[in-house]
């Protein structure tokens, strides 16, 4: 078979009849932009009500279980807002620029996703882990023994889930980067 | 600007849906979503269209922007088997066609992106000029692509 015959059945494919109507996608879009914006106003308020929060009690200085708490809210609100912004960064890349460019600007985009999986996030599970090791202080001396073990054990089986479904979004993310790297 | 906009949907649907459809390996689907996608971006940057290039052009610009931005989606789609559609002798001429172009999305789905990409603009009948501007090569380096893409997928299909 010849490249012509190729092209030939390619163009003979029968054009679209139904043209979907677009007025509903635009209506979507709109109610879209509002929710984002609804978001980052939501996310900037609660970070800012935390910082206030922490500074108002003097966590600094307590060293006790809301400094714990604190740390395991704040680690979360982080990751969060981190999410957030990575989302808006890759909507971000200009659609307009040549195929190539950008593919470079997406293969940048998967490289700094790549720095936050293996920098940021461990030391944000780190500060997570910190966080509930201060608050399993003040379980185990005010709870009663078989309700700090379902603490522990709820929160050691959560970690786990939680760190599988990181490990499995990570391992996506490397393989958008090498088919990537490699188109 | 949205009277122009209506117009260009209407013009460009059938063309772009054609060539998301290649890329995501002939799921009606995902190719309607992609198309779809495809206009939101249209629809976003109507203003910012400087007639450098003809619209067409600036679309599949889009289009094909659009279609690796796809890549992070997880693309699970029940592979078409090449037996099953050369075994069938009993079908008629249309189904020829169809099952061809089934072969032929298969075909273009095991290319890289890149290749992908290419080859879809050519298949569109796009002069190698548009393509080169499309992608940001050379025209002479696409005019190398194209040849070497356009002999592995007909060794592919034949």
């Amino acid at each position: 078979m010849e490249f012509k015959d190729i092209q030939n059945t390619w163009q003979q494919q029968a054009e679209t009849n139904t043209l979907p109507d677009f007025e509903p996608v635009k209506q979507q879009l709109s109610n879209l932009r509002k929710k984002q914006w609804i978001t980052q106003v939501i996310l900037g308020i609660t970070g800012i009500v935390l910082i206030a929060f922490f500074f108002y009690i003097s966590a600094y200085n307590t060293n006790g279980p809301l400094l714990g708490m604190l740390l395991l809210i704040g680690v979360i609100v982080v990751r969060v807002f981190i999410e957030v912004r990575s989302q808006q960064k890759l909507r971000k890349i200009n659609v307009l620029l040549s195929f190539t460019e950008f593919k470079e600007q997406l293969i940048a985009y998967y490289q700094k996703r790549k720095i936050l999986a293996f920098r940021v996030i461990p030391i944000l599970l780190i500060i997570y882990n910190i966080g509930f090791i201060i608050m399993s202080y003040y379980f185990y001396q005010y709870l009663s023994r078989g309700f700090f073990y379902y603490i522990v054990l709820s929160y050691v089986i959560s970690f786990i889930v939680l760190f599988i479904f990181i490990r499995k979004q990570v391992l996506n993310e490397l393989e958008i980067l090498k088919k990537l790297q490699e188109a | 600007m949205s009277q122009q906009f209506t117009k260009i949907y209407q013009e460009h649907y059938s063309k772009v849906h054609r060539l998301c459809l290649g890329y995501v390996n002939g799921d009606e689907a995902l190719a309607k979503d992609l198309a779809q996608d495809v206009f939101i971006k249209v629809w976003e940057h109507l203003g910012a269209f400087q007639q450098k290039s003809s619209i067409g052009t600036w679309i599949y610009r889009i289009t094909v922007n659009v279609c690796l931005l796809f890549i992070r989606k997880n693309k699970k789609k029940k592979k078409i088997s090449f037996t099953e559609i050369k075994d069938d002798t009993t079908i008629q001429e249309e189904n020829d066609t169809q099952n061809r172009l089934q072969q032929m999305y298969a075909c273009i789905h095991k290319l890289k992106e890149t290749e992908r990409i290419i080859i879809l603009l050519v298949l569109e009948d796009l002069p190698q000029k548009e393509i080169a501007e499309i992608t940001g090569h050379s025209h002479q380096n696409i005019r190398v692509l194209v040849h070497r893409i356009k002999e592995k997928l007909t060794k592919c299909v034949s």
